[in-house]
């Protein structure tokens, strides 16, 4: 009996060790903690409990798209249905399995709609981080977990906003990483939530069963924000409420994330 | 005899080949997924295609905008001229899998005397509600509370599951479709009107 109950101990903490060891090629750690939104959807919701998974350090890049179009030859832009995306879909490639000259692999991938984010991610039996967890791990500068309130970094992170989508991106990882070890969740792409539809700013359908647009209006939004110079935090609620799933956009990519294996 | 029918398939399927190409790639159709209906019936997610299908979204539980939901859909419902009627169908699907069972859809169905001929509640596998949200162009969020917050709106697919209408709002969305529906000419659908 006993010895069964070893055996099952090492079994165990062997399949404990194989789950970190997939998780964390590529992936940063990131402990739990309390995120206070920007934009609290509700008075209750000031203070949200984000738990410990594992976030893509980088995000994901052409070559590794290239490589999952190939396998899954239904996300070929020739072959994708169109209400999983639109026409733009990895029209920047040269064919439907090839990068061209002009890309180069290391890039991020854009031009992908949320559906084919999402089934990458599944590929990989991970997942898109939510908007919480995104918005989470986005907080940190490289030095604390929670920058939000440094207006220096802040300010650092505007300016990356306000210059226009450089014609050929950058490779991803080549800025510092933050507190979690996570590279470019400012300064490279925008990138897709799992719950990019969650944001309704304002308007909740209980409150305003007969008139269900009324309140949809940045104005009444602004009032309930935490912090009314957060620009930055500002702008993308508003891109994520602009999406539809099968968008897709030269400056729009991804990263995945995975929950904590449970012990 | 066996020959003129084989003659007969080889002629019809380039016909039918070329029909479904035309139809790939808007039809919501295209995302397959299992939904259980208010019997506890499993069934695809096109299971209405052929007849033109008003599709919408909810929360069983929802005790302030549900009621008022159903009657909007049913009020729509009944302005419909009645050779059309008996032709669409209405599938409402719940954005609550965990709490909204077969047994809480036949109750709601019940409590509304819905004509579960025509009318069918689901609740899809938990995995595939935001999908179907997307797909429907809705904007919703679990709540703290076990709730949900989401936008209300109400789609009208063809008989071949591409959107003719989607409009959030649900009062105006409904007086549309009645509007749609009195013009609409469905080439492809199961009978005639």
């Amino acid at each position: 009996m006993r010895l069964l109950l070893l055996a099952a101990i090492c079994i165990g903490q062997f399949g404990l060790i194989l789950a970190a060891q997939s998780a964390e090629k590529g992936m940063a750690y990131v402990v739990g903690g309390i995120l206070k939104p920007f934009y609290p959807p509700s008075p209750k919701e000031r203070e949200i409990p984000v738990h410990t998974f594992w976030m893509n350090k980088f995000p994901v890049t052409e070559a590794q798209f290239l490589q999952f179009v190939k396998k899954n030859p239904q996300w070929r832009r020739d072959h994708i249905k169109r209400i999983f995306a639109d026409k733009q879909y990895l029209s920047h490639w040269v064919t439907p399995i090839s990068l061209g000259n002009k890309i180069n692999g290391e890039q991020p991938v854009t031009q992908v709609s949320w559906f084919a984010a999402k089934a990458y991610c599944e590929s990989e039996g991970k997942r898109l981080p939510t908007e919480n967890e995104w918005e989470y791990v986005a907080g940190a500068s490289d030095k604390k977990p929670d920058a939000r309130k440094d207006l220096e970094w802040r300010n650092r992170i505007l300016d990356w906003y306000t210059k226009p989508t450089p014609s050929v991106f950058p490779k991803v990882g080549q800025s510092p990483p933050n507190y979690w070890g996570v590279y470019y969740l400012h300064g490279l792409v925008w990138e897709w939530v799992l719950d990019f539809n969650s944001s309704l700013v304002s308007s909740d359908n209980r409150e305003n069963a007969t008139s269900p647009d009324k309140n949809r209006f940045c104005g009444a939004g602004a009032l309930v924000a935490t912090e009314k110079d957060d620009y930055a935090s500002f702008m993308r609620i508003a891109f994520r409420t602009s999406l539809k799933a099968h968008y897709t956009t030269s400056s729009l990519g991804f990263r995945c994330a995975q929950d904590e294996k449970k012990s | 005899m066996k020959i003129i029918f084989l003659i007969l398939i080889i002629l019809i399927t380039p016909f039918s080949l070329s029909w479904a190409q035309t139809v790939q790639g808007n039809s919501l159709y295209d995302y397959q997924t299992i939904l259980t209906d208010q019997d506890g019936k499993q069934m695809d997610f096109n299971v209405f295609q052929g007849h033109p299908v008003v599709v919408s979204m909810f929360y069983a539980s929802c005790d302030y905008s549900c009621p008022l939901f159903i009657d909007v859909l049913k009020k729509m419902d009944s302005k419909l001229d009645s050779k059309i009627r008996d032709k669409i169908r209405i599938l409402l699907i719940s954005f609550d899998p965990a709490h909204d069972t077969s047994v809480v859809l036949y109750k709601l169905a019940k409590q509304h005397h819905l004509d579960l001929s025509r009318w069918k509640l689901v609740f899809p596998s938990k995995n595939h509600v935001r999908d179907l949200a997307a797909l429907l162009n809705y904007t919703y969020r679990p709540l703290p509370d076990g709730g949900f917050n989401h936008t209300s709106a109400i789609t009208l697919l063809d008989e071949r599951g591409v959107i003719l209408h989607s409009e959030e709002g649900l009062q105006n969305a409904a007086n549309s479709i009645v509007e749609i529906l009195k013009k609409q000419n469905f080439p492809f659908m199961k009978g005639t009107l």
